[in-house]
């Protein structure tokens, strides 16, 4: 695995900040398959730099999806809205946490970003819902 | 039979089924492809089929696991 970019103790401080959890969804590492990617946040195709400030880490999903997008569609307006960002904004002002599992927008970047990374897809929310049966979501 | 006929199979699923574990050359894949798109080159159509594959492949795994865990202690309550 090429991650010289990422330093691997880089990698584990970033891990740790973010409890070992997806800084978007939310979902934890543990039981999950795959292992969790250190993302920038801000990308590397627009000088992103690779520090603890702009690093978060996401579900392999989550990253797939945000690749080096920034800005989305609010589905409300359809107006062009700045998505997430991990490092600046508190999850819990942009998102809520449906009793089916489901994860809400709150605000225009919460709703453009559960939009962006999919987040209510089919097999992602039967994933909540077996992790809250055990406590670990949300 | 119609050559649009709808075969249906039920299957057992296995006891074991909480062992089946993402390979880890694919999650190394998956990663490599990450990568390769956090460094800031984009992935190419096929390159980005195969990650939305890996992924959907790795969270199938995930559930599969959870639900046999799940099912597991639901049978030993």
């Amino acid at each position: 695995m090429n991650r010289d970019y990422v330093p691997l103790s880089l990698q584990r401080r970033v891990r740790d900040r973010a409890r070992n959890r997806c800084e978007y969804c939310g979902i934890s590492q543990a039981f999950q398959e795959a292992t969790f990617h250190v993302d920038h946040v801000h990308p590397r195709s627009e000088e992103g730099p690779t520090e603890y400030e702009n690093l978060a880490l996401a579900c392999v999903s989550c990253s797939l999806r945000k690749g080096a997008r920034t800005h989305a569609l609010d589905p409300a307006t359809g107006a062009r809205v700045a998505t997430y960002n991990p490092r600046h904004d508190r999850w819990n002002e942009h998102f809520a946490v449906g009793e089916d599992m489901r994860i809400v927008g709150r605000t225009p970047s919460g709703r453009a970003t559960v939009e962006l990374l999919s987040m209510n897809r089919t097999l992602a929310v039967a994933i909540r819902v077996e992790e809250a049966r055990c406590g670990r979501f949300p | 039979m119609a050559a649009n006929a709808t075969v249906r199979i039920d299957m057992e699923l296995p006891t074991d089924l909480a062992r089946l574990r993402l390979p880890e050359g694919v999650d190394r894949r998956l990663q490599a492809l990450l990568d390769k798109q956090d460094r800031g080159e984009p992935l190419n159509v096929d390159e980005a089929a195969e990650a939305e594959g890996l992924v959907e492949l790795s969270e199938l795994l995930t559930l599969l696991r959870l639900r046999a865990q799940g099912s597991g202690s639901s049978a030993a309550e």
